[in-house]
């Protein structure tokens, strides 16, 4: 037996020799996660009270939430989507993502906001702390699950990655508290909707480069 | 110096340095890959002569040493071998090795603290030509050692898109994916290597100035 041939029958017999997870058995580990993903934060968010249009009105309400449900959607496809390729997007389209994300979601609302007489309005007794715990707690099971979920998987840039599933999760937070937040002055949302996003972004960089690294291990 | 008669430094802009290797077609390890994810435990083999060839290959040329070339070949299919379940059914298998093996080079390199990436590269003597005359063998040596001179001085990031190309013979999309980044960003790269390797064959092999020439009459 040449060499080839030797390292290529070591190869596969080292291989065979440990068991790995099928598809199916990996697609019912997800389908678990994404359980997790969806329940805690909805758990989290009725806790805390749930939807809340008052006093802002139902339309503002509406138009300020499906806005940032309809660019957290894209956010998922542009972050998590696989395009077909085991190595994801490129890196600059993952950073971009999470730059541009905090600042359209920023934009629209205050936009939105702003068609509105009165709802730029500062709230003294609301400077956004409620809005931040709510955020972060609302992102947090969405981050650690979805990068759980692709542990050691990364051989190209673990770090853009975990920014990418930061955002994903920190804009869907963001929803969920713009449908119970009725503030929309400009201090309130960059303290209150903007920070924690851009936290839930910072942390799950900071955790995730090291989790989603693929590594030598023999 | 004058260029050799047949030997044409120009080729290494426009050919890849090595020919291409045989077997490994994407299609054919997308399809044995997708039914090993499923639980086709004997497609592996499949898996295995489609990729680990051109591999193989790359980890020597990169490391010099056929020992560590063939542990981080184990490794890298070890790698794919545990993360087979969350294979995207249809995409491409060979970029997707060819990651985790740089990768798996990177963190290999980081931990001897040298720089093989600076050592790795020469030609073959099995991949050369079969019938090329001793005098063209010698200014091909002459050229690739100073394609590899200029590859040691450029950044990295350039070198490393030039040999996925040119060395590796990976298409852009697939060097794109490997190095994760866009497809012009390795374009550029490749480019800015291209230029500076032609400026050094342009000047190595310069013609003789005109005041030498009117000498001789």
């Amino acid at each position: 037996m040449n060499e080839a041939a030797e390292l290529r029958a070591r190869i596969i017999e080292r291989v065979r020799a440990e068991r790995s997870p099928t598809r199916i058995e990996i697609a019912a580990r997800r389908r678990l996660t994404m359980l997790v993903v969806l329940v805690v934060p909805t758990i989290v968010f009725l806790a805390w009270g749930g939807v809340r249009a008052a006093p802002r009105g139902v339309d503002l309400m509406l138009w300020t939430g499906v806005g940032a449900a309809f660019v957290s959607a894209g956010a998922t496809y542009v972050g998590l989507g696989s395009r077909r390729s085991m190595l994801g997007r490129p890196r600059a389209h993952l950073v971009a993502l999470a730059v541009l994300t905090p600042l359209l979601l920023f934009a629209w609302k205050l936009c939105v906001s702003s068609l509105y007489s009165g709802a730029l309005i500062e709230w003294p007794d609301r400077p956004g702390l409620r809005c931040l715990l709510l955020g972060a707690m609302l992102s947090l099971a969405p981050a650690v699950g979805l990068v759980w979920s692709r542990r050691a998987a990364d051989p190209v840039h673990p770090r853009a990655h975990a920014a990418a599933i930061g955002t994903v999760a920190g804009a869907w937070a963001w929803v969920l508290v713009d449908l119970w937040c009725p503030v929309s002055a400009v201090p309130h949302l960059l303290l209150g909707h903007v920070l924690p996003l851009l936290l839930t972004v910072f942390a799950s960089v900071s955790l995730g480069s090291r989790i989603l690294t693929m590594r030598n291990s023999p | 110096m004058k260029p050799p008669a047949l030997v044409n430094p120009a080729r290494f802009l426009t050919e890849p340095v090595l020919p291409a290797k045989a077997g490994g077609g994407n299609a054919l390890g997308s399809l044995a890959m997708d039914r090993y994810s499923r639980g086709d435990d004997s497609a592996f083999a499949d898996v295995y002569d489609a990729v680990a060839p051109r591999l193989h290959g790359y980890l020597l040329r990169q490391t010099r040493d056929g020992a560590r070339a063939d542990d981080l070949l184990q490794l890298t299919l070890l790698q794919i071998h545990r993360h087979r379940g969350s294979y995207i059914a249809g995409s491409p298998v060979l970029p997707w090795a060819f990651a985790i093996a740089r990768r798996l080079l990177i963190d290999d390199l980081r931990h001897r603290k040298t720089d093989a990436l600076s050592a790795a590269r020469s030609i073959e003597e099995a991949d050369r030509p079969g019938s090329v005359a001793p005098e063209d063998e010698v200014a091909s040596r002459e050229v690739a050692a100073l394609v590899e001179a200029v590859l040691d001085q450029i950044p990295e990031a350039q070198r490393t898109a030039f040999e996925l190309l040119k060395v590796e013979g990976l298409s852009l999309v697939d060097a794109a994916q490997v190095l994760g980044v866009s497809v012009n960003a390795v374009k550029l790269r490749a480019f800015r290597a291209y230029t500076a390797i032609r400026t050094a064959l342009d000047r190595a092999f310069r013609p003789a100035p005109l005041e030498e020439k009117g000498k001789e009459t």
